[in-house]
């Protein structure tokens, strides 16, 4: 049936010469294909099917019963917020200072993010410690000047979570904000300032407008990566207010429960599809995991 | 700029500004902006700068409006000295050459955007908006973004948005350089009428020489970093007064040499120039300027014709090309000189193919004497 | 033009800058520690942790599978890459964009839901612990670096110059050898650079996926941090952050290099 069908588009002039069926790259795809589908996709399958069989849909209770769980869900948005505040508070004016400054002085700053981004997060993370535990260096060069009595408590709570999270999360804050900066025309500041607007109107009326698609980007992945963060909440975190990750793990790996360390993993993805889902309605999934670099 | 000057119809804005140049001198680090610029633009003047590019032209713009601070020299307005006025308190309008409108900002509300900063009442806002809108005939469009407008329409859009809070001065920098040929013929026509009903003194800059000579009042010739020459079409035309700015302005001869006796010496050829525009010192190195319309070209027959005053160099033709109303004959003299000349078609009935002889000729009143190096 | 930045926003910059970087560098002295205790700021000057990291096993053989693992990946990611941006981008066929969207999510989605996932598959296919295991599960988060660089440099490509080749006279396999090859280069060793840095990194999917013979340095630090604390790990750290330092440095050579050759 389907060979009788074909001859009549057969008859066509071919439309291009790489014609769909001739291209001969178009295979290439499939052993991709084939590993994201056994190592990606075939993976959450199974963390769904553990969540909702083993033993059963039950799993997802814990959410209600017990409230360390019902709280991680919350400490685990918020703290992903606030790291997405935070660093975008620092990252904007930092991207700015790139975007205005000489190229010598840009490349400087390129270098100093693009150093962490690539650094251990788990040496990173330790190295916070050093920094912010109560005999390391803040505590102790405190009460050495006096400056305090008792030493304050900088980690294992919101605070050391934050600083080291949005530590680890800047670059991808930055990238994407100093390049929509860059695709602003160099000419429209100056001819706003020509049609009246003082430095600052002509930057809140026309230079921040435009770099908005680049802060949402950068607002959004470091949204959604800080959501599945580990090694920071662990080394760094509160061990009373966990996150969900953190939750994760203590249940496969201490309390060997397979089936609600799913259900949890399977609520933090959704949560995560969520937000990239509704993120993907400002911009392009792609402009968010690339920060929209061509 | 004040508010009651805003209450008044746009067309009325009979009063542009008068701006000084003096003595200007601008540099970035090693690299030379503009030496020693001086122009005085009178009100209601349509001034236009012109010369090769990285020639200083829009270092000169971003002095006047504010960019950049002279190292030396003073630019008033309207004998207001504006060294130290912050760009956006000069109230000078400008057109960017990539027209520099707001991508996310309506039509409507790129026009608005100089009202809204002066904070003007909105419904003077709306009728100032609306007659610039329909000054550049573009009424129907007030509500699109201008990527959805053409590259013509955009650049109206522009002019719009600077002169609607009546500048006393409108700068443009290039601004029909990302045009076609077609469009900016059309748009040269529109920013000279618009200019002109709106009576604003302008300043516009362009490297197209036929831009210039079509809109301009007067015209700067700038070249590296100076003005070599300022003044009407004509006068640059016909009374250049350096080599460069005949070379630069419309096509002509330069015929190189030594000025002695009223005479320039071209290969030991004496040639009169009795009569000419300009002067030059005795023994300096000179040049005459010959446009091709002012040539005329003799078969090698016919020499005998030729009036005793009249200057004559024998010469090859190398080609000539119909150009619709006149042919360009190009020659070449045994000294390697190249001849530009054009001929009415109705004139001779000859015609010259490439190696014939002929004899070129001019009266040495129709040449100009410039300095040469 | 360049802009003014008012003095206040300098600093600012300054400062961020400063703790981009400096706060990580504490591990250096500390790793040259005469105590056996690790804590800052150290006591003495020694390198007899350096010592111990080359010679107890426990360590040597976790940077030695590091390195293993990280290579092998590095292949297998480039293999898949390439392959992927290729298709991508010279290909026909429908449906890109939501390929696209697929390759490109491991490095958003949670790498703990990953792990788990992986942990439950891999113990189905009986390799938990496994060398081979570990390469795959970094290829995950590997292969959409190396797209995304091939793919970037594929982009940049001029096709023209193949197009010139082929008329030319070359064929299409002499072509893609001695035109298009030459000219992605430097985005393979950029992507080969990223792969190998992620894998070297990596610590999540790692806790969950080695076993008692098989821990990659930053799953044997892990165990560390949370234990005992000797100056082998301020070894370990430093050594982890100079590999990748160096490894970084040469794609931030690469990439000048090819702004160099853009024409
Ligand atoms: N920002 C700058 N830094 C250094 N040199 C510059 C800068 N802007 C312009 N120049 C130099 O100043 C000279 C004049 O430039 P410009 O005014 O832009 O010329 P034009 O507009 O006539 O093309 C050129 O030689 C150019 O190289
Ligand atoms: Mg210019």
């Amino acid at each position: 049936m389907i060979e009788e069908m074909t001859p009549p588009t057969k008859t066509l002039p071919a439309p291009s010469r790489r014609s769909p069926s001739r291209s001969p790259w178009t295979a290439l795809i499939w052993p991709g294909l084939v590993f994201m589908a056994l190592l990606f996709i075939l993976p959450f399958i199974q963390t769904a099917v553990r969540a909702l069989t083993d033993p059963g849909p039950q799993n997802f209770a814990i959410f209600f019963t017990d409230p360390v769980y019902s709280r991680s869900l919350i400490t685990t948005f918020v703290t992903a917020l606030f790291v997405a505040v935070v660093a975008l508070a620092i990252a904007y004016p930092y991207a700015y200072i790139m975007y205005a400054a000489p190229k010598a002085m840009t490349a400087v700053m390129m270098v100093l993010v693009l150093l962490p981004f690539f650094t251990s997060l788990l040496v990173r993370t330790y190295a916070w410690t050093v920094w912010l535990q109560e005999t390391g260096i803040i505590n102790s060069a405190l009460l050495n000047l006096g400056v305090i009595e008792e030493p304050l408590q900088l980690m294992r709570n919101t605070l050391g979570v934050t600083i080291g999270m949005t530590h680890a999360l800047l670059p991808f804050m930055v990238f994407p904000i100093y390049s929509s900066m860059l695709r602003i025309q160099p000419d429209l500041v100056p001819a706003a300032r020509t049609l009246g607007a003082t430095p600052a109107l002509a930057f809140r009326t026309v230079f921040l407008p435009l770099s908005l698609p680049g802060v949402m980007s950068g607002f959004l992945i470091v949204f959604v990566m800080s959501l599945g963060y580990y090694v920071t909440p662990a080394l760094l975190g509160s061990p009373r207010d966990s996150m969900m990750s953190e939750l994760v793990v203590n249940q496969i790996e201490q309390q060997i429960q397979f089936g609600t360390g799913s259900a949890i993993g399977i609520v933090l993805l959704v949560l995560t599809l969520a937000i990239l889902f509704a993120g993907t309605r400002i911009i392009s999934f792609k402009d968010i995991v690339t920060g929209g670099r061509p | 700029m004040t508010q009651t000057q805003l209450r008044q119809p746009l067309t009325m804005t009979a009063t542009g500004g008068e701006l000084r140049i003096a003595n200007v001198r601008k540099s970035y680090g090693n690299s030379r902006g503009v030496e020693s610029v001086s122009i005085d633009v009178r009100p209601g003047e349509f001034l236009t700068m012109l010369g090769p590019s990285g020639s200083g032209k829009t270092t000169t713009l971003n002095l006047v409006a504010g960019f950049l601070d002279p190292d030396e020299g003073s630019i008033t307005l309207d004998g207001k000295e504006l060294s130290g006025v912050p760009p956006h308190l000069r109230g000078i309008g400008m057109v960017f050459q990539q027209y520099a409108l707001f991508p996310h900002m309506t039509i409507e509300e790129n026009v608005d955007y100089p009202l809204r900063v002066r904070k003007i009442h909105r419904a003077e806002r709306k009728s100032l908006v609306a007659a610039a809108l329909e000054l550049v005939q573009l009424t129907d469009y007030a509500k699109r973004k201008p990527s959805e407008l053409s590259g013509g329409q955009q650049q109206r859009v522009a002019l719009a948005r600077a002169f609607v809070f009546k500048p006393r001065l409108l700068l443009m920098d290039e601004p029909l350089g990302a045009l076609d040929k077609k469009l900016r013929e059309a748009m040269q026509i529109e920013i000279t009428r618009i200019c002109r009903e709106l009576g604003a003194t302008v300043v516009y800059v362009t490297h197209d020489q036929e831009e210039a000579l079509a809109m301009s009042d007067r015209i700067a010739i700038y070249n590296a970093g100076r003005i070599e020459q300022l003044g009407t079409a004509e006068d640059l035309y016909k009374r250049p007064e350096t080599l460069f700015v005949a070379d630069f302005v419309g096509e002509s001869t330069v015929i190189k040499g030594s000025y002695a006796k009223g005479a320039l010496v071209h290969h030991g050829r004496s040639l009169s120039t009795q009569g000419a525009h300009g002067s030059v010192a005795e023994g300096s190195a000179a040049a005459v300027v010959i446009r091709p319309e002012d040539l005329t070209v003799v078969p090698a027959t016919q020499t005998a014709a030729i009036p005793e005053a009249l200057n004559t160099l024998e010469a090859t033709v190398t080609k000539c090309v119909y150009l619709g109303q006149s042919r360009k004959c190009l020659l070449t003299t045994a000294t390697g000189l190249v001849i530009n000349a054009r001929i009415p078609l109705h004139a001779p009935p000859e015609l010259f193919n490439p190696g014939d002889s002929a004899t070129v000729t001019w009266d040495p009143a129709n040449s100009v004497l410039v300095p040469s190096d | 033009m360049t802009r003014n930045i008012p003095l206040g926003l300098k600093i600012f910059g300054g400062v961020v800058g400063m703790l981009l970087i400096m706060p990580t560098l504490v591990v250096i002295p500390m790793s040259f520690s005469a105590s056996p205790l690790l804590k800052f700021p150290p006591e003495g000057f020694s390198l007899h942790w350096y010592g111990v990291f080359f010679t107890d096993p426990l360590w040597s053989s976790a940077a030695l599978r590091s390195i293993q693992i990280a290579a092998l990946t590095t292949v297998l990611s480039l293999l898949l890459g390439t392959g992927t941006a290729l298709a991508m981008i010279r290909g026909r066929f429908r449906g890109k964009s939501p390929i696209q969207v697929l390759i490109l999510s491991p490095i958003i989605m949670p790498i703990v839901v990953l792990a788990v996932g992986l942990y439950f598959v891999y113990s189905d296919w009986k390799i938990l612990g496994s060398v081979g295991g570990l390469v795959l599960a970094h290829t995950v988060i590997a292969y959409p670096l190396v797209y995304i660089s091939l793919s970037t440099a594929l982009k940049a490509l001029d096709s023209k110059l193949e197009d010139a080749s082929a008329s030319l006279g070359a064929s299409k396999a002499y072509t893609f050898r001695r035109i298009t090859l030459p000219l992605i280069t430097p985005g393979l060793l950029t992507g080969a650079l990223f792969a190998f840095t992620m894998s070297w990194d990596e610590l999540i999917l790692s806790i969950f996926l080695t076993g008692p013979t098989v821990k990659t340095l930053p799953v044997v630090m892990w165990d560390q941090v949370q234990t005992e604390l000797s100056p082998t790990l301020a070894v370990a750290a430093t050594i982890v952050m100079l590999v990748t330092i160096v490894l970084i440095m040469c794609a931030l050579l690469i990439g000048t290099r090819r702004k160099a050759l853009k024409p």
